[in-house]
């Protein structure tokens, strides 16, 4: 009884949906900027000598269209993020994102090499494009007003995405801190294996070169080496405390990215995706709301103040 | 919130929770879910084996291809590890052969179109690569061993 209450306390408590709509805004704004030259049409004239599908293409016997379709599907694609970041027709647009965002972000998985990069938008759109994100800070919720309709009650349904998209950053992050210690065990962080590592990524073998050379001088001192890889583990198998602990939130979210940054910078992989995903920990109702009491503050002292009669 | 919606959520939730711990569990990976494992081998050689591709001017001398405008779409790990996953596939020869020539076209083709400034390519070439370790990695453009796996065209064959 007792967890039952706990679970449903921790995933459905009556909430305003302004959190979850400013998430949307930040989390569609961010996707429409960071895809927004990408051109999947591409792989519609790579030869199929590449083709190695993922599992769920070979499921449902998917094979990459062709250049026109998939310019089209791209096109339509960014237009949904858009209008997500929007909210307009949020209902649609929502599921078409993720719809079509799992066709093209999967297809080139299917092209030799599955990259890990960003899965997890996949998994996020899937969440969005069933919850009701579009209730506030949404074109939606402005037409809605000029037709009479007042602002959505507080409600389970604009807290349990949020905490999903925490859930999905704590499944993917604690799975990578486990796959360190199965494969590698205590040896990942005492050997030398991050020292060899670091060196190994000077030699081009990420999707990009390492952003600086920081990774070959930090290969130099053992020590130093060891401590990143533990850290690394440690932030990875902790991340799931964020779930339960505030402290934890004010560390492991913050580290996480910073380490994504670090190994862009070290090692080359780029984990933008991920980054952008961290945005759902901040708190953005109350951010607005200290905004706009620091606002209404400074209102007080000096506006008000210098207009007022003598 | 409507009871049903409130199930559906659970739903979701625990189909989140359940397709991560599978995976977990067995150490398997299907994208969208994965276990994360990239980097958690351990690296106990001071050495990198891996796939490089070259193009091959009229002149005859070797280029390196490993800038992203020369392979678009792919990047350099994408098409590298392409090769590797060719290398063990039954059909491997062929496909690697393919994949060859499909790179060489469409590379000319984007030189063509003034996308990138490489130079004219001849053929293409796809090495399996050994480098020791250099801690500057110094020796990037001469690995200690090297083998070809794919050349299109073949040498002595000119482009159809």
């Amino acid at each position: 009884m007792t967890f039952r209450r706990g679970w449903e306390g921790y995933w459905f408590e009556a909430e305003a949906p302004d959190n979850l709509g400013i998430c949307r805004i930040l989390f569609f704004a961010s996707l429409c900027l960071f895809y927004w030259r990408e051109d999947f049409s591409a792989w519609g004239d790579v030869s199929l000598a590449f083709w190695f599908p993922v599992t769920l293409f070979k499921r449902l016997g998917l094979l990459p269209f062709s250049v026109p379709v998939l310019a089209a599907m791209t096109v339509i694609w960014k237009l949904a993020l858009a209008f997500g970041a929007l909210g307009l027709a949020t209902r649609a647009a929502t599921p078409i994102a993720f719809v079509l965002g799992t066709y093209l972000l999967g297809l080139p998985h299917s092209f030799g090499k599955v990259h890990h990069f960003d899965a997890v938008i996949v998994l996020v759109l899937a969440i969005l494009a069933v919850s009701r994100c579009g209730a506030a800070w949404s074109l939606d919720r402005l037409i809605a007003r000029a037709r009479g309709k007042s602002k959505p009650d507080p409600s389970g349904e604009y807290r349990w995405p949020v905490r999903a998209v925490w859930l999905i950053l704590s499944l993917v992050f604690f799975a990578a801190g486990v796959s360190k210690l199965r494969h590698g065990g205590r040896a990942w962080v005492l050997s030398d294996n991050m020292s060899i590592m670091l060196v190994q990524h000077a030699y081009q073998i990420a999707n990009e070169n390492p952003a600086t050379s920081w990774g070959l001088w930090v290969a130099r001192f053992p020590f130093l080496c060891k401590l990143l890889a533990f850290g690394t583990i440690l932030i990875e198998a902790g991340y799931p405390l964020s779930l339960f602990s505030r402290r934890a939130r004010w560390f492991f979210p913050p580290a996480m990215c910073g380490a994504l940054v670090g190994i862009r910078l070290l090692m080359g992989p780029t984990f933008g995706q991920l980054v952008i995903c961290h945005l759902f920990w901040i708190p953005w109702d109350r951010v607005a709301r200290w905004f706009r009491t620091d606002a209404r503050t400074n209102g007080s002292e000096h506006g008000p103040s210098a207009a007022a009669p003598r | 919130m409507t009871t049903g919606r409130r199930r559906f959520a659970t739903a979701i939730v625990l189909a989140l929770i359940g397709t991560h711990g599978f995976e977990l569990a067995r150490d398997t990976e299907h994208w969208p879910i994965f276990t994360y494992p990239m980097y958690s081998g351990l690296e106990q050689e001071r050495a990198i084996t891996s796939n490089r591709l070259v193009g091959v001017r009229e002149d005859g001398e070797e280029v390196p291809l490993q800038a992203a405008r020369y392979l678009y779409p792919f990047d350099q790990s994408r098409l590298a590890d392409g090769f590797h996953v060719m290398q063990r596939a039954p059909d491997g020869r062929r496909r690697m052969t393919d994949a060859a020539r499909d790179v060489l076209r469409r590379y000319e083709a984007r030189r063509r179109a003034g996308l990138h400034d490489g130079p004219p390519l001849a053929r293409i070439r796809a090495y399996r690569v050994r480098h020791e370790l250099d801690p500057q990695a110094r020796n990037f453009a001469r690995p200690e061993r090297r083998q070809l796996l794919a050349e299109y065209p073949p040498t002595g064959a000119s482009e159809p």
